[in-house]
């Protein structure tokens, strides 16, 4: 049973870490809060973003400060799946007797930066696919399940696309939410250099939740309750996206391709809990299926051919139907 | 006690309920005003037929608050309502998450943070809940179309409050109307109520016609009146006969007519002997600046505008009878019937109700029998509103035959008739024993001739001034006897046997003989009256006793001789058996 002192230690305690994560990465404070309600979701976070924005760093630092297992991958060409879920290796015995054994990949970590997942093939990209959904890696035959909590944070360049391979649709929709960061501004930009210029020390990162408090965050999160107006709401906004639906707004039915699917509508809910849970309520609110609609969806939008080619953003569809589409029918 | 959640809830269920009952009320008045309104324009059109429009009124009503009524009943989706509270009072969508939760019975562990959570929160749904665009704008059609109806019903006449003329009837004066009428429970006894009845029906006049009867009547027999007030009476009285016609004919000029009555009952203008030797033929009142046509029709102006009306009212019985005799011999539809009389009402509308609703019940028959019996009904109601009229213009020509000289042939006549009489008296004949063909006139007519033939001036002291006077109306007085006979008219001989002797009386000036005296006394003439067959003996004469000493009086009897009459007279009353004597 969840009582009001729990819940508010419970938040207080991701305030803090909130905070531990300010330390090191200046700005970005909505980035810091949407990589936080993916991990409360137990989702995973797709991070874009030109290099040196400091994707890396945010989840360096968020492993740091959460005390778990932070495994790193970097996604080049030539890199093989084998190389990311692991692989089975000839051994040896004292008696010379020789056997497989399963060597755990970098997959195998509480918290996986598969850091420009778009430069390896998609063989390799979809080494991840199992992991990420089902949470389990099967090698041969035997199947491995991964361990709790488990998010896995990709960071890609959207504009170096020469070498690069796009995410399959598929992959794509298996991040919970696809996080951008944008360019700091000068004050930000004067905050990081004042932090790094004079050549101190790297910040010490305390750790600030464990493991079980994690998981017992993301239980609480899961329960908090969504009223069926708000249910519905998001439900409009999600079909909103499809041009098919009769609620789709000009953009959408010119532009879209395919719209945001139902795995999408559970991001959204689930995003919203975690975001009500980070600001302190008990219930969610319209405000928190607003705050997490474009991560949720941005990714999972898939233009036409005219929308790429006249450049319509994801982002601008999505503001349209959450312009369009009110709370309450 | 109710938890704050419960009273968050009751009241904006209330609230919501409460808008409901608006929204269903507006639109069911918004459908049943127009509904109204349709009708309103096809009983113009003579599509439908009239309703009360206490009636409309009504049922508008009663829409109204059925709709309101399923409004209020009608099931609230308590969870869009308090997540409408939620979204308009900023609440975090706290009260509709707990709404779900409490009625979907979920163990929630957040069930009592969110309870405790409200706690604190003040909600009022009516800064939520208030009338759209939409509901304001439905309640504007509902007032424009009561607006509507209500002009429509003022212009067809429909509404309660109006009559049919479109004139409004104040409640109080409708009341005041009908103070000792009934309560009216159909629109059509409702428009007749609001018109006039009471002054222009035709039995109303004919029943103030049988009033002022009586009351000429009682003047005669007042013998304590002097003449000049006598004749102030009476003038009174023929004015009353003249208001009479114009109430019966409807038109109005009262005032002038009663003016001219003023006039007429001024006796230093009405009895100038000048004017009345010089002008001959004319009436005593001519002297005044009145024209004589005028002066002879009564009423003046009024008097010529009735006699237009006469006219009409008989054209129009012989339309409606042609009418009735070609719907009767099938050469007449009913609607042809309806178009002539359409074209008969926009010729001439009549002024009777009860003839206007015969008209109209005709107008609305199915067949030609109903539509034969509506004309039958309006036919005998301009005829019996005739026979009024017939009635009335008797009393008017003995009144205003009273009023000035006679011509000369007329004049002549009475005086011949007078002379006879006066020689009948002389010679002490009783009536009994002359038949009444031979006397040439009623008892009453009689009594006229004694009155003008005696002459007896009992005053004996007036002097040569009044002797002068005496001249004139002795002779429009002997005129007036025999040349303005109204007796001579069937219809008025027996209802107006005294008027003619109190206007001799009025005329004359003179004290009254003794026959008059006596007639005083014996409450009429009898025993001249009376045709007693040979053989037989005459019934015994009914004496007045309140009255014979006023007869005493006036001539001039002195007080030792007073027992002796009165015992004569006591003798007479008991005695049934004797005759009238010959003479005193």
């Amino acid at each position: 049973m969840t009582t009001e002192k729990q819940l508010s230690q419970m938040q207080s305690k991701f305030e803090e870490l909130f905070n531990e994560i300010q330390r090191v990465i200046v700005g970005n404070d909505d980035v810091i809060q949407d990589v936080l309600t993916g991990l409360l979701s137990e989702g995973h976070v797709l991070l874009e973003g030109v290099p040196g924005l400091g994707k890396t760093l945010l989840v360096r630092t968020l492993a740091q400060s959460l005390g778990l297992q932070f495994t790193r991958i970097q996604f080049t060409p030539d890199l093989m799946p084998a190389d990311i879920v692991g692989t089975r290796v000839l051994n040896e015995d004292e008696s010379g007797r020789r056997f497989f054994e399963f060597s755990k990949g970098p997959v195998f970590g509480n918290l996986v930066l598969a850091d420009e997942i778009n430069r390896a093939t998609p063989k390799t990209q979809s080494a991840l696919l199992e992991a990420m959904q089902e949470r389990s890696v099967t090698v041969g035959n035997k199947t491995h399940t991964l361990e709790e909590p488990f998010m896995v944070l990709a960071t890609q360049n959207p504009i170096e696309m020469e070498g690069t391979y796009p995410l399959p649709e598929a992959q794509v929709d298996r991040f919970f939410f696809k996080i951008q960061l944008r360019y700091p501004n000068v004050t930000e930009l004067e905050g990081i250099l004042a932090r790094h210029a004079a050549g101190e020390e790297p910040v010490k990162i305390r750790q600030i939740l464990s493991r079980q408090d994690i998981l017992d965050a993301q239980k609480m999160v899961a329960t908090i309750p969504v009223a069926s107006p708000l249910r519905k709401y998001a439900a409009r906004l999600v079909s909103a996206t499809q041009p098919q639906f009769e609620e789709a707004t000009p953009l959408v039915k010119q532009y879209v391709e395919y719209g945001a699917s139902p795995r999408a509508a559970l991001s959204l809910i689930r995003g919203a809990k975690a975001h009500a849970f980070l600001a302190g309520e008990v219930n969610v609110r319209v405000a928190d299926i607003q705050a997490v609609f474009y991560p949720s969806l941005r990714h999972r939008i898939i233009r036409n051919f005219k929308g790429e080619a006249e450049g319509i953003t994801p982002e601008a569809i999505l503001h349209q139907v959450l312009s369009e589409i009110r709370e309450s029918k | 006690m109710k938890s704050k959640f419960e009273q968050i809830m009751a009241s904006t269920a209330q609230r919501c309920r409460r808008l409901n009952s608006l929204r269903a009320a507006s639109w069911a008045l918004l459908i049943s005003l127009s509904l109204s309104f349709l009708y309103f324009i096809a009983t113009s059109l003579a599509l439908l037929p009239e309703v009360n429009g206490l009636l409309i009124i009504l049922v508008n009503l009663l829409a109204g608050g059925l709709g309101g009524a399923y409004g209020w009943r009608k099931s609230i989706d308590m969870r869009a309502s308090l997540f409408q509270v939620d979204r308009a009072l900023n609440l975090g969508e706290k009260l509709s998450t707990l709404h779900e939760l409490k009625t979907e019975k979920a163990s929630s562990e957040f069930l009592p943070l969110i309870e405790e959570r409200i706690q604190h929160i003040t909600v009022d749904p009516r800064a939520v809940f208030g009338l759209s665009q939409r509901d304001r704008q439905r309640w504007i059609g509902v007032g424009a179309g009561a607006c509507a109806c209500l002009i429509a019903g003022l212009m067809l006449g429909e509404v309660i409050l109006f009559g049919p003329d479109g004139v409004a009837v104040l409640p109080g004066k409708q009341k005041k109307e009908t103070k000792n009428e009934l309560k009216f429970k159909d629109p059509e006894q409702l428009r007749t109520a609001s018109t006039p009845k009471p002054l222009s029906s035709p039995e109303s006049v004919a029943a103030k016609l049988n009033q002022l009867n009586k009351k000429i009547n009682e003047e005669m027999k007042n013998p304590k009146l002097d003449p000049e007030a006598r004749k102030n009476e009476l003038a009174k009285l023929a004015q009353e006969a003249q208001d009479l016609e114009n109430t019966l004919w409807g038109s109005g000029a009262p005032g002038k007519s009663r003016s001219g009555a003023r006039e007429k009952a001024d006796p230093n203008k009405s009895n100038n002997p000048g004017n009345s030797q010089t002008t001959g033929g004319q009436r005593p009142g001519s002297g005044q600046n009145a024209p004589t046509d005028e002066r002879q029709k009564p009423g003046g102006r009024a008097g010529s505008n009735a006699d237009q009306k006469r006219e009409q009212t008989e054209q129009q019985k012989q339309a409606l009878q042609d009418l009735k005799e070609k719907l009767e011999n099938d050469q007449l539809t009913v609607k042809e019937l309806r178009d002539a009389l359409r074209q008969l009402r926009d010729k001439e509308n009549s002024q009777d109700p009860e003839v206007e609703r015969a008209l109209n019940e005709a107008e609305q028959a199915k067949d030609a029998q109903s539509a034969a019996q509506a004309l039958q009904k309006a036919i005998e109601k301009i005829a019996q509103k005739q026979a009024t009229d017939q009635q009335l213009k008797n009393l008017q020509n003995q009144l205003s035959r009273g009023d000035g000289p006679p011509s000369e042939d007329e004049a002549g006549e009475g005086r011949e008739s007078n002379k006879s009489n006066a020689q009948q008296n002389a010679r002490g004949k009783n009536s009994n024993e002359d038949s009444p063909d031979k006397s040439g006139s009623s008892p009453s007519t009689k009594s006229q001739g004694n009155t003008s033939g005696s002459g007896i001036d009992p005053t004996k002291t007036t002097d040569n001034s009044n002797k002068e006077k005496e001249q004139g109306p002795k002779g429009s007085s002997a005129g007036q006897g025999s040349g303005g006979n109204p007796l001579g008219n069937p219809t008025s001989l027996p209802e107006l046997p005294e008027a003619t002797s109190i206007i001799d009386l009025q005329n004359n000036e003179q004290l009254p003989d003794l026959d008059i005296i006596m007639s005083f006394i014996t409450q009429g003439m009898p025993l001249e009256n009376a045709t007693v067959p040979q053989g037989q003996q005459a019934p015994a004469l009914k004496i007045n006793f309140a009255k014979v000493d006023t007869a005493l009086d006036l001539l001039g009897v002195p007080p030792e001789m007073r027992d002796e009459i009165l015992s004569y007279f006591l003798s007479l009353s008991t005695d049934t058996t004797k005759q009238l004597p010959d003479n005193k």
